[in-house]
């Protein structure tokens, strides 16, 4: 229905742009379409190479062709390559068309050549199996003998083939066992290898555990250390037993285990309630007491990978070990190596995070333990150990931070500026140690210069001799002086602590009435001094000089009477300033002092607290 | 006698210079004052041998503006001299516009420049003098705190004329007290002043002398320090 859509939708196209081309011709017909016409002539008339060359002219860039007109050109000269018997040159002139229009059809020009309709179908063909995508491969494994499997309902008579991308349905059955269906997501150029269990139509599944762990007995026989998952046993009515070497007693219970069926005991024989799990792994516990370990397995791992819930890394230590026991269970239930491997991957994971974390003896048995501590053993894990605040000398001391590998190991040791995690180092050391790497740092930079007081990170990391490499550490410190007491400044001086250095004394000086005096005569002499004598002709001064005169003297008087006149106290002077130079020399050895309290402060490096 | 009294007014600018100098000064504020001024004035003339006088009574106003250590001056004033009513003698209308540039050096010192528009009206003639010249003045501390005894010379020694003779002499001398508190407020003045115009000679007749006497009382407000 779809490639009927779309042969319509390109004969449309084609008609359309025919249409709209010859229309255009029609009204002003371009060189390109001109050219074109001619060389469609010349094909009817059956001139093969002049129409290829006025095909050629067509598409030349500079005769500006359309895209409709592009398309009939390169169609009209593949038509020309196929009437010379030039196969390879009609397939790249349609291929340039397909290119400029993949939906483009030609049926409407099958007159023209025989085979134009099958060579352009089959270049279409190519060039869509070329977009395709690369196929994947499957393969199965673990099938018993007789097993019938068909993916996507087709019968597979050999394991391994290429399929298609995608998701693919896979069905087996075999006599003696429960059909097994199930989906597979094929990815381009991957082969996918399956391990099928198929499970026995006669046998019946156990899961079981105890805390702390404990060998399961059926009727006597072992079956295994707890916890055992979904394990294959024949059906039937059972005692079973599970002994724990730490625990007083042994505990018992009869089973009936049916054929083909899961028989999930969960935790058996618990005398006292199992004690309570950090919030976080309380939900994942649950269903890893229940044995539900699917559901646990999902939530120790979103604990572990949650770094933005900002888990300390002993409770990351301890989902990634609950993890990976699962995983181990799981493994021998299913007869799985790939979840073996997953759940040495998480002890690995658990060691990184902690390498001092050590799980509850009572926790796995000593085959899961050996698997454990083997893990344990590649992991490069690196503690380290900061004083929290540390008071040192301020010309130099030793600040002493220990940062221990699990194993030999190349410990570097980085100081950055800030909280900056990349930021310039501006201290760098190491040392290789198979214990303690005790750095013995004198708190200067690279450059011998004295730490200057701000927030600084330190980070340490380890890499052993086969490269494998230790989770970065990091501690955040602050750098600053210590706060000494210093000197208070004296208070400064009041008035009170001054003597007078004037004395005020009434009457104003006796300069003033002299100086009414001098300006009473001066206005009355004015006129003698400045007139002109022949003018004056002997008449008396106008009475207003006598006027200012006797005001002038009057306001002397008044000045005199009301006025006040100081007189200096040089001995009140010396002292005051006496006082005041001994306040300024008391104010600056006070700040000497102070100054030389600071300068010989200790340095204070305080970490901030690692987390837990 | 003239020697004698130039030796008198030397002595009594010496004394005040003793004065002034010790005393030393009021601060050196700004401020803005205007003052309203009344003037008592007596004009005496001679020409062609015979003395004229004239009196009459000026008001007007001055404003000053003083910025630290520099100040301007700006007065005016008008008013009438009466004299006898005869053709020689005749009435006269003056108006005064005066604009004063001081510097204080210091407290008590005050040296500036003078630009004098003087313009005197009658019924024979209108006279307007512009007077170009320099002063020297005293401030003297008189006991309380604004009150301060005025010392003034004023010399002009450009002179333009208009509608009379050239001036061969012109000079100004001032005597008086001020009143003016440092906190602002009341401003009182009362100073004697006395003026000499000295109308040179010509072809068509001897020289003419004029010199006017004055008291001047002004009162006022002052802003500022």
């Amino acid at each position: 229905m779809r490639c009927r859509r779309t042969n319509a939708v390109g004969l449309a196209l084609w008609l359309g742009l025919t249409l709209a081309s010859t229309a255009i011709a029609g009204a002003q017909e371009t060189a390109a379409s001109r050219l074109i016409s001619l060389a469609r002539q010349q094909i009817e008339d059956i001139n093969p190479d002049s129409a290829a060359a006025l095909l050629r002219q067509a598409l030349d860039s500079r005769v500006g062709a359309t895209i409709a007109e592009k398309l009939r050109a390169f169609i009209l000269y593949g038509v020309t390559e196929l009437t010379a018997g030039r196969t390879d040159g009609a397939l790249r002139a349609f291929r340039e068309a397909l290119a400029l229009e993949p939906t483009l059809r030609v049926d409407s020009l099958a007159e023209l050549h025989e085979a134009l309709v099958v060579t352009f179908e089959g270049e279409r063909a190519t060039l869509q199996a070329a977009a395709r995508p690369a196929p994947g491969i499957l393969e199965f494994r673990g099938l018993p003998a007789g097993a019938r499997l068909l993916v996507d309902g087709v019968v597979w008579n050999d394991r391994r083939r290429q399929v298609d991308v995608g998701a693919r349905r896979v069905q087996v059955t075999a006599r003696g066992y429960f059909p097994y269906s199930d989906s597979i997501q094929v990815a381009p150029g991957v082969t996918i290898i399956r391990d099928i269990a198929l499970v026995r139509s006669d046998l019946a599944r156990l899961s079981v555990t105890r805390e702390p762990w404990g060998i399961v007995y059926l009727d006597g026989e072992r079956v295994g250390e707890t916890p055992i998952f979904e394990r294959q046993v024949p059906a039937g009515s059972y005692t079973l037993r599970v002994e724990s070497p730490s625990a007083p007693q042994t505990y018992e219970q009869l089973v009936e285990l049916a054929p083909g069926r899961l028989t999930r005991l969960g935790t058996v024989g618990l005398v006292v309630p199992p004690p309570m799990s950090p919030p976080p792994l309380a939900r994942g516990d649950s269903f890893y007491r229940s044995m539900e370990l699917d559901s646990a397995l999902l939530l120790y791992r979103r604990v572990v990978r949650d770094t933005a819930a900002e888990h300390g890394a002993a409770l990351r230590a301890r989902a990634a070990t609950r993890a990976a026991m699962a995983l181990f269970s799981m493994a021998a239930g299913r007869k799985d190596t790939a979840l073996a491997d997953s759940a040495r991957a998480y002890f690995g994971v658990a060691f990184r995070t902690e390498p001092r974390y050590e799980p509850d003896p009572g926790e796995m048995g000593p085959e899961m333990r050996a698997v454990m501590e083997a893990a344990r053993a590649r992991v490069l894990g690196l503690v380290v150990n900061t004083p929290s605040d540390t008071l040192l000398p301020p010309s130099g001391g030793v600040l002493v931070i220990t940062a221990q590998p699990t194993h030999q190991a190349v410990v570097r040791l980085r100081i950055t500026r800030g909280d900056a995690r990349e930021g310039p180092t501006v201290r760098v050391d190491l040392r290789e140690s198979g214990g303690e790497a005790r750095f013995a740092w004198d708190y200067h930079l690279s450059d011998g210069s004295l730490l200057s007081p701000g927030r600084y990170t330190l980070i340490v990391e380890g890499r052993d001799a086969r490269g494998e490499v230790s989770p970065v550490i990091e501690r955040s410190f602050r750098v600053a002086r210590e706060v000494v007491d210093t000197l208070a400044h004296p208070p400064p001086l009041t008035p009170d602590a001054f003597a007078p250095e004037t004395l005020s004394l009434k009457r104003a000086p006796a300069g003033v009435l002299l100086a009414g005096v001098a300006l009473g005569v001066g206005t009355v002499g004015l006129e003698r001094a400045l007139g002109n004598s022949a003018l004056a002709g002997g008449k008396p001064t106008g009475t207003g000089s006598y006027v200012v005169a006797g005001s002038v003297a009057v306001a002397a008087v008044i000045g005199f009477l009301a006025g006040h006149r100081t007189r200096p106290v040089p001995e009140n002077i010396l002292r005051n300033e006496e006082l005041r130079q001994q306040y300024t020399r008391d104010l600056e050895a006070v700040a000497a002092e102070n100054d030389r309290r600071r300068e010989n402060a200790r340095v204070r490096i305080q970490f901030d607290e690692a987390p837990q | 006698m003239r020697a004698r009294l130039l030796a008198l007014s030397t002595l009594v600018a010496e004394l005040l210079l003793l004065v002034a100098l010790p005393v030393g000064a009021q601060t050196r504020g700004s401020g803005l004052s205007g003052v309203a001024l009344a003037y008592r004035a007596e004009q005496r003339m001679r020409y062609l041998g015979t003395v004229h006088d004239q009196s009459g009574t000026w008001f007007g106003g001055e404003g000053l503006a003083r910025v630290g250590p520099i100040g301007l001056r700006v007065s005016g004033v008008t008013g009438r001299l009466s004299g006898d009513t005869s053709v020689t003698n005749p009435d006269r209308t003056v108006r005064i516009s005066e604009a004063t540039l001081s510097l204080w050096p210091a407290p008590w010192l005050d040296l500036g420049a003078d630009v004098v528009a003087r313009r005197v009206e009658s019924s024979a003639s209108t006279v307007v003098s512009r007077l170009l010249g320099g002063h020297a003045g005293l401030a003297i501390p008189l006991g309380v705190d604004g009150l301060t005894g005025t010392v003034r010379g004023v010399y002009y020694p450009a002179t333009d004329v208009t509608g009379d003779e050239k001036l061969s002499l012109a000079l100004s001398g001032e005597l008086g007290f001020l009143y003016a508190p440092s906190r602002g407020g009341i401003v009182l003045r009362l100073s004697y002043r006395f003026e000499r115009y000295d109308y040179a000679a010509t072809t068509l007749g001897p020289a003419r002398l004029e010199q006017v006497r004055t008291v001047v009382a002004g009162l006022g407000i002052h802003f500022g320090r």
